[in-house]
This record gives C-alpha cells, sequence and structure tokens, in this order.
C-alpha cells in the first residue's frame, strides 16, 4: 500500500506547461496567433510566440519576418520575433519587458516575397505579484514540512507507547 | 526547417520534471542493485525494465512534442493522455516499485522520516480505500468523463495551471485503476482475479462510448481548437483523437483482460516465482584514490597558475580575465555544489597541500604548532578579514589583487607548513579550509570507520600513525573517534594506510553529526570551543552580510553613508558594516537568546556561552544553503540565469532552516531542564532562524549585482 504515495508523489512532475492564446487574426494572406507564456499577464518580462499560419491551408509558415511592437501612452518597444527559438519550433518567439498598464500590440510580418501584413490588438498587462504570492509554495513548504514532522513525532511516540 | 522537421524538434524539455524523473530512476536503480545483492528473483529484469519504461513514456508524454502541440492539436493531446493513463502508470506498477524504492533512499531517511507514515494504520486504511476496485474504477471513470466536458476542457487550454491539474488528475487516477489490475504488492486481492476482466471490459465500453461521440458527434466540442484550425480542421481532428482514444485506447484495456484470462485459465499462473541464491560477494575493488587526488591536485595547480598569470599579466577587466572569473564564479559556486552533492572535494584536489608537499621534500618541516595557537581563532580572524577585504577592495572586480591573494596563499601554506610539521596550515590557518570544514558538516557523506569493531581490536592505529604504504592524519583525526566532517580535508590518507579496508567515505544524514555533542578526536567537544562557535558565527552571517552587499537597497545605502560622511570614508564605512555584521550583531543576537533560555530557567548550560557554543551549532545549515543560494546564482549566470533560479534559491534555503530548526530542536532536548521544555528553549533560537531565513529571501527578491560578469 506504501507504494501507493511513492507513486503519488511522482505526480507532481505533471505539473508545468505554457501557452495561452491571446490574438487570433487573420493579417493578409496569413492568419495570426499570438501565445502569451503565462495569464494573466504581469508587469516584468513575458515570452510571447507568434503562430504563423497561411490563410488558405492552415499550414504554418516558418520563413516570414515576424516583429512585435507594444505601444502605450509613455512608451515603445519593437522586438523581432524568431523562428526556432521556443520549444515549439513551429513558432516566432520574442521576450518584451512590459509595465502595468493596457499596451496596443501591433504584429507586422514581412514574407520573403515582399508581402507586408498587419495586424493589432490591446493587451492588459497586470500590477507584478508581490513575491509571497508569486512564490507561495516555497513558503508554504515550511509550514507543511513542520506540520508533517509533528506527525512524524507524534506517530512515532504513539508507536513507543503502544505496548506489544 | 520544414514543418515535419520542426515539429519533430519540439521538445519540451523541463528541467525540474526531467531532474525529477532522472531521481527517480536512480534511486529505483540503486534499491534494485541492493536488492539482487541479497537474492535475485527470476522476474528482477523485466520488472527494472518495466519500471524504467513507465518513467521514459511518462518523459515522452511530458517533454516531447506531444506536450508541446497539445494545446494546438486535439489529437496530440489526445495521444499525450493515453500515454499517461494508460500506458505509463501500468508499466510503473509492474516494475512492483515498493522494494526497490525504499532500499534506494537513505536508510536513515526511510526508517525516522517516512517509516512512522508507512505504519500508520489509518493512512494505510486510506491507501486501502483508494485501491479499491470499485472506488479506484469509479474515480477514474469521473475524472476522465468530467475532463472532458467541454466547460473544463476549454478551462484547461486557457489555463496552464489547470492544465496542471487535469494532468495529475488523470496520472494520480490511473494509478488508481491500475492498481487492482496489476497487483503490485503481495498479499491477497479484495476481489478475485477473475472480477478483473468485466472491470477492464466496462472501462473500455465507458472509453469506447466517450470516444465514440469525438467521432460521431458532428460538432467540435473545444472552440479553442476550432480558433486555431479552423472548424473543419477541428473536426478532422477531433475525430483522429476520437479513433486514437478509440482504438488503442482499447487495446490498452482488451490486452490485461485476455492476459487475466489465459493467467486464470493456466496452470502455470499459479506457480511460485523461484529465487535465485547469489554466490558470494567478490571483495570490494578499490579505485586508485590517492593518484586520483594526485591528478586533481595537479589540474588544480595548472588552473591557479593560469589563473596567477592572467591575473598579474592579462586585461584587467574582470569579466575578460581568467582571475576575475575561475575563482570567483566557477570554483566557488563548484565548491558549493561539491558540498552539497558529496563533500569536501575543494580540499581532496587543494593546490596549495600540493605545492607544500612538494615544498616539504626540500624543506622537511621540524618544529610543532605552538600549543597556544592550536585553535581555530587564526582561521576566524582570516575569514573575517577576507569577507571585509572582499567588499573593500572589490576583489572579485580586480584580477592583479585576485593573483596577489592566491601567490599569498601558495606563500603561507608553503611557508606554515615547511616550519610546521603536520598540516597546520589546513588545520589552524586556512580560512577557505575552514569554510569547507563547516559547511561539510551538512554533506551527505563522510569519511569514517565501516565497523568499529574492526578497530577495537585494531593495534597499530595506522589511519593516524601511518605506514609504509601511507602517511597518517596530517590532521591528527583519530578515526574511531572521528565525529563528522570537521577538519577532514578528504585526503584520503587514513582510506589507503588502514590495513583492514575499513575506513571509507559513507553516505550521513545532512547535519547528524550536529544533533549530539559527543568527544570528538583532536576537537574535543564542540561546545566547549569558543573559537568554533566564532568561527561558525563569521561563516554563518557572512553569508548574509557577503549576499546583502550585492543588492541594490545595500549597495544604496552605503553610497548614501559616502556621500554623507565624506569621499574617504568608504573602507571605514564597509569595515563597520562588514564588522558588525559578521561579529558585533552575531555576537549580540546570540547571547541575547542564550541569555532568554538561562532568565526563564530552560537549560541546563550553566554558562551563557556554554549555551551560545552549543546552540550556534545549529545555524550552519542555513548558513550553507544562504552561501549556496547566493554563489549557485554566481555560477549560473554566465549562461544565462534560467527561469527557475529564484524558485531553486528558495528551496536551498527552505531546506537550511528546515535543517536547522531540527538540529535545534534536538539540541533543545538535551539542553532543557525538563521533559517537554524544549519548545519554550527552542523559541528564540527559532526566532533567530527564521529572522535570517527572513532576511535571506528579500536577499534574493532584490536584483543582484552580478559581479564579474557584467559591469
Amino acid at each position: 500500500m506504501n507504494i501507493l504515495w511513492v507513486l503519488l508523489a511522482l505526480a507532481a512532475c505533471l505539473w508545468g506547461h505554457g501557452g495561452v492564446l491571446l490574438l487570433h487574426q487573420q493579417a493578409g494572406p496569413y492568419v495570426v496567433s499570438l501565445f502569451s507564456a503565462d495569464a494573466p499577464l504581469r508587469a516584468g518580462s513575458q515570452d510571447f510566440t507568434v503562430l504563423l499560419q497561411n490563410a488558405a491551408d492552415g499550414t504554418p509558415q516558418l520563413d516570414a519576418n515576424v516583429t512585435l511592437i507594444f505601444r502605450n501612452s509613455d512608451a515603445k518597444e519593437q522586438i523581432e520575433a524568431r523562428a526556432g527559438q521556443s520549444a515549439n519550433k513551429l513558432l516566432y518567439a520574442a521576450s518584451a519587458h512590459l509595465f502595468t498598464g493596457v499596451w496596443n500590440v501591433t504584429i507586422t510580418i514581412h514574407s520573403p516575397a515582399g508581402f507586408v501584413a498587419t495586424t493589432k490588438n490591446s493587451l492588459t498587462i497586470l500590477d507584478k505579484q508581490p513575491p509571497v504570492a508569486a512564490y507561495w509554495p516555497y513558503f508554504a513548504l515550511i509550514p507543511a514540512a513542520i506540520l508533517l514532522f509533528i506527525l512524524n513525532r507524534h506517530l512515532k511516540n504513539r508507536t513507543r507507547t503502544v505496548p506489544h | 526547417m520544414n514543418t515535419g522537421t520542426a515539429m519533430l524538434a519540439s521538445w519540451n524539455l523541463d528541467v525540474p520534471s526531467l531532474a525529477l524523473l532522472i531521481l527517480v530512476a536512480l534511486i529505483y536503480l540503486r534499491g534494485w542493485l541492493r536488492g539482487r545483492r541479497l537474492i535475485e528473483f527470476t522476474e528482477d529484469q523485466s520488472r527494472l525494465a518495466a519500471f524504467l519504461g513507465g518513467l521514459a513514456v511518462l518523459f515522452l508524454a511530458l517533454d516531447s512534442p506531444l506536450d508541446t502541440f497539445d494545446t494546438l492539436y486535439l489529437s496530440t493531446h489526445m495521444t499525450q493522455h493515453l500515454l499517461l493513463m494508460m500506458v505509463a502508470p501500468p508499466l510503473l506498477l509492474m516494475g512492483r516499485p515498493m522494494l526497490p524504492l525504499l532500499r534506494g533512499l537513505p536508510k536513515w531517511f526511510v526508517k525516522e522520516g517516512l517509516g512512522p507514515f508507512l505504519a500508520w494504520p489509518r493512512l494505510r486504511r486510506v491507501g486501502r480505500l483508494l485501491v479499491f476496485p470499485s472506488f479506484a474504477w469509479g474515480v477514474y471513470i469521473a475524472s476522465t468523463i468530467l475532463w472532458h466536458l467541454p466547460k473544463f476542457y476549454e478551462l484547461v487550454l486557457q489555463s496552464p495551471f489547470w492544465h496542471g491539474v487535469q494532468h495529475a488528475c488523470f496520472f494520480w487516477t490511473a494509478i488508481l485503476f491500475w492498481w487492482p489490475v496489476v497487483q503490485p504488492t503481495p498479499g491477497r486481492p479484495p476481489w478475485p482475479r477473475w472480477t478483473m476482466i468485466p472491470y477492464l471490459l466496462l472501462a473500455d465500453i465507458v472509453n469506447t462510448a466517450l470516444s465514440a461521440f469525438f467521432v460521431f458527434s458532428g460538432v467540435v466540442l473545444y472552440p479553442n481548437y476550432a480558433t486555431l484550425q479552423g472548424v473543419s480542421g477541428a473536426s478532422r481532428d477531433q475525430a483522429l483523437a476520437g479513433v486514437i482514444m478509440w482504438v488503442p485506447g482499447s487495446i490498452a484495456y482488451l490486452i490485461p483482460a485476455i492476459v487475466l484470462t489465459f493467467g486464470i485459465f493456466s496452470p502455470a499462473g499459479s506457480m511460485p516465482q523461484r529465487a535465485i541464491k547469489r554466490p558470494p560477494l567478490s571483495p570490494r575493488r578499490r579505485l586508485p584514490l590517492p593518484l586520483l587526488r594526485r591528478a586533481a591536485q595537479l589540474a588544480m595547480l595548472v588552473l591557479a597558475v593560469v589563473v596567477i598569470a592572467d591575473g598579474f599579466r592579462g586585461a584587467q577587466v574582470a569579466s575578460l580575465n581568467k582571475a576575475g572569473v575561475w575563482p570567483w564564479i566557477y570554483w566557488r559556486g563548484l565548491s558549493v555544489v561539491a558540498l552539497l552533492a558529496v563533500g569536501n572535494l575543494f580540499c581532496l584536489a587543494c593546490p596549495f597541500t600540493l605545492a607544500r608537499d612538494l615544498a616539504r621534500k626540500i624543506f622537511p618541516p621540524r618544529l610543532r604548532w605552538p600549543q597556544r595557537l592550536r585553535n581555530k581563532w587564526i582561521a576566524a580572524v582570516l575569514l573575517a578579514l577576507y569577507l571585509w577585504a572582499y567588499e573593500a577592495f572589490s576583489l572579485w572586480d580586480s584580477p592583479w589583487l585576485t593573483a596577489w591573494l592566491i601567490t599569498g596563499y601558495f606563500v603561507a601554506a608553503i611557508l606554515t607548513d615547511t616550519l610546521f610539521r603536520g598540516a597546520s596550515f589546513c588545520k589552524y590557518v586556512c580560512p577557505i579550509g575552514q569554510f569547507h570544514f563547516i559547511s561539510s558538516l551538512v554533506s551527505p557523506g563522510e569519511i569514517r570507520v565501516r565497523k568499529q569493531d574492526v578497530c577495537r581490536s585494531c593495534q597499530t592505529y595506522d589511519c593516524i600513525r601511518g605506514n609504509t604504504h601511507s602517511r597518517g592524519c596530517e590532521l591528527y583525526l583519530f578515526q574511531p573517534k572521528k565525529v563528522g566532517n570537521l577538519d577532514c580535508t578528504f585526503c584520503l590518507d587514513c582510506v589507503k594506510a588502514c590495513p583492514h579496508d575499513n575506513v571509507a567515505y559513507l553516505p550521513v544524514m545532512p547535519a547528524s553529526t550536529l544533533l549530539s555533542d559527543p568527544y570528538r578526536s583532536s576537537l574535543g567537544r564542540l561546545s566547549k570551543r569558543n573559537d568554533l562557535a566564532a568561527l561558525v558565527l563569521v561563516m554563518v552571517f557572512g553569508a548574509f552580510v557577503n549576499a546583502a552587499g550585492m543588492v541594490a537597497p545595500v549597495i544604496m545605502w552605503e553610497h548614501g553613508l559616502h556621500a554623507r560622511f565624506g569621499p574617504q570614508s568608504l573602507p571605514w564605512i564597509i569595515a563597520v558594516l562588514v564588522f558588525s555584521g559578521i561579529i558585533a550583531i552575531p555576537a549580540l543576537i546570540t547571547a541575547l537568546c542564550a541569555a532568554l533560555n538561562r532568565w526563564a530557567g530552560l537549560t541546563i548550560q550553566s554558562g551563557l556561552l556554554q549555551s551560545v557554543r552549543r546552540f550556534v551549532l545549529s545555524l550552519v545549515p542555513l548558513g550553507f544553503a544562504m552561501w549556496c543560494a547566493h554563489l549557485l546564482y554566481h555560477l549560473a549566470t554566465p549562461f544565462g540565469v534560467p527561469d527557475g533560479m529564484t524558485g531553486a534559491q528558495l528551496l536551498l534555503l527552505d531546506a537550511g532552516l528546515l535543517l536547522t530548526l531540527y538540529v535545534c530542536w534536538r539540541i533543545a532536548q538535551q539542553s532543557a531542564t525538563k521533559i517537554h521544555r524544549e519548545f519554550a528553549v527552542v523559541v528564540p533560537w527559532a526566532t533567530l532562524s527564521c529572522a535570517l531565513y527572513g532576511l535571506g529571501v528579500w536577499i534574493l527578491m532584490e536584483p543582484m549585482q552580478m559581479r564579474g560578469m557584467m559591469h
């Protein structure tokens, strides 16, 4: 029976996933999908990925130049998204440092044939999480371990006091 | 790169999950090998293959392109779920992992940590309920149906967190479901064996109904996929997902059902497995350890010479100079990794002792180290001075000063040890060595005797006296009385000298030698050593002061004071901050903690100092954890700080705090005047530990100056 608890611990490795769809629009001959690694988006460094598909047959396009331009009332950040940089090699990846507020994102695609397509959307960036909220599992580990230890001692003492 | 190649190259290697899978595989393998030494079953190798195969399938499901594309294609996602629910769990259970995993874990952890839980009747009852066939079947089917409802499935596609929850649910419930089928533990199953055939067939019926709905429903169940692929693409993808669920899914249920049927009707199925007695083990093969040590020392000596040469003659830009990068980034980081994983490997490969050994061939030492200086005061003062000089002269930023420092180290080691016998430099002077001695108290291994009985019958004491093959311990550590790694340079002389092959590197529970205060060879009782307590305080508080010196608020504060007190004041400001941080404040705080215990009449220690000396040792794990968190950050910097760095640093601090609290509690048990007073005794020291932990967390959360790498 104890094996069950050991195996259940294995399931911890099933966590950790990414890729939330933020935008899906047609731009010229392309269908553009923008993903972020986190949801909701928070101030700081954010990883974005772009999937570029042929609008006619849905096949991914890997040979275009993709540029992301983030604008708000005070700032502008322009980043070139590169193919093959993320785990999903069908996507163009870029990292942007954004602060809190509403941003307009413009995705510009330069096809090898010289065609330019553009699509726009707005993103809301929330405040950065306080460290306690961002790293709560690491802090929760200590009281959890202490509770387990207390339980461990309690069980051990009980075993000692029970006559055989 | 074309689309097909790009898809096949899209591996989503998740380091923590991969590390966990490798760790589990290693633990199982270790336990399996240990088990085979005792007795070998004919099915052993197939169990090993099944378990490792199960882990490989998990790896495939979690890190392969299946994982990368699961939010884009339902068919990919379905294949991933199939592996998580129908392939990995039965394979893992077929490996009968309980004994190998328990055998593979450290004995102290199984006995002290897991033992009480494994023997807890209530937990066993809960476990029995979870794998009771009707319950396991119900939970598995409910989880499968629930997570495929569009509302929940769409949530999964929108949220990484819920995606993780879904995968965890699938895997956990599948473990429960396959449990009664595989029967991985001995004992009578709750239901007769034949009932597992309808058990599997009923699950297959549900699976078939669900997959038929995917294939024939005619509507796109999950609009998220339609957004990306269009309605017709998503419909085709959904039908393919249904077929995957239907055909391979049904096969996964039917094959075990058929095997069970044959097993029930075949007389061979009831034959007990045969055990094969292993022949006696061959004698332990000895590695040429001293030779390996010399090779490591030689390599380190060459590296030191290169660093010195580049420091004196190379570009005086730390990040471009070997003297700015190798010692401050790599050597320090790798040293703590070695301490964390093995032990004091730096002293083992120390280039300074190689140089002094060569010098001793020309100038053999004749004097004995003065009696009055046989303590750690010189080393403690030097360690404090080093921590001050690091900040005051920005040692990390000056290749020239670094080269001088290493040269000076060589000169000091050679001078000291050509004058005085034994390893006087290592034992009484070297601050780096003392740092490693203290830190290695938390290491998971120790050079110690295998069996005390063998030592009791020994008449020659070669481990300390030496013999024709090897010199004895130069730090005067008599192995039968040696406790812990303090003062042990891992030189392996005792290992080589012991004629009974009774001294070896053996695993120990980290910090276990801090729990009690026995007489230790050449050190006495630690609770009677003021010098050691001072050294420990410098090392522990130095970890926080050294790391704090890198973070923006502290640097700004220093600059503010500098502007206020004038241009010449900076060295004095740094001196006041560093020495108060590593000497004055620790002395005051620890004295206060001891005074609180005494005032309340809680401890048996007669004096304030005695109490301080006993309890400061409990802070070693936390101090070492802070050094690790700090230096591993530097080690990772040249490769680009990985995403999970702060999490890993916090985990190290967590482990340090928990170990510190545990040691503190055990010391309090021995020090409390009355039974059940130990919690009251612990309070001041636990408060101090938690305050240090909080300080460490604050430092780690602040942006760090990447010394030696960026300017």
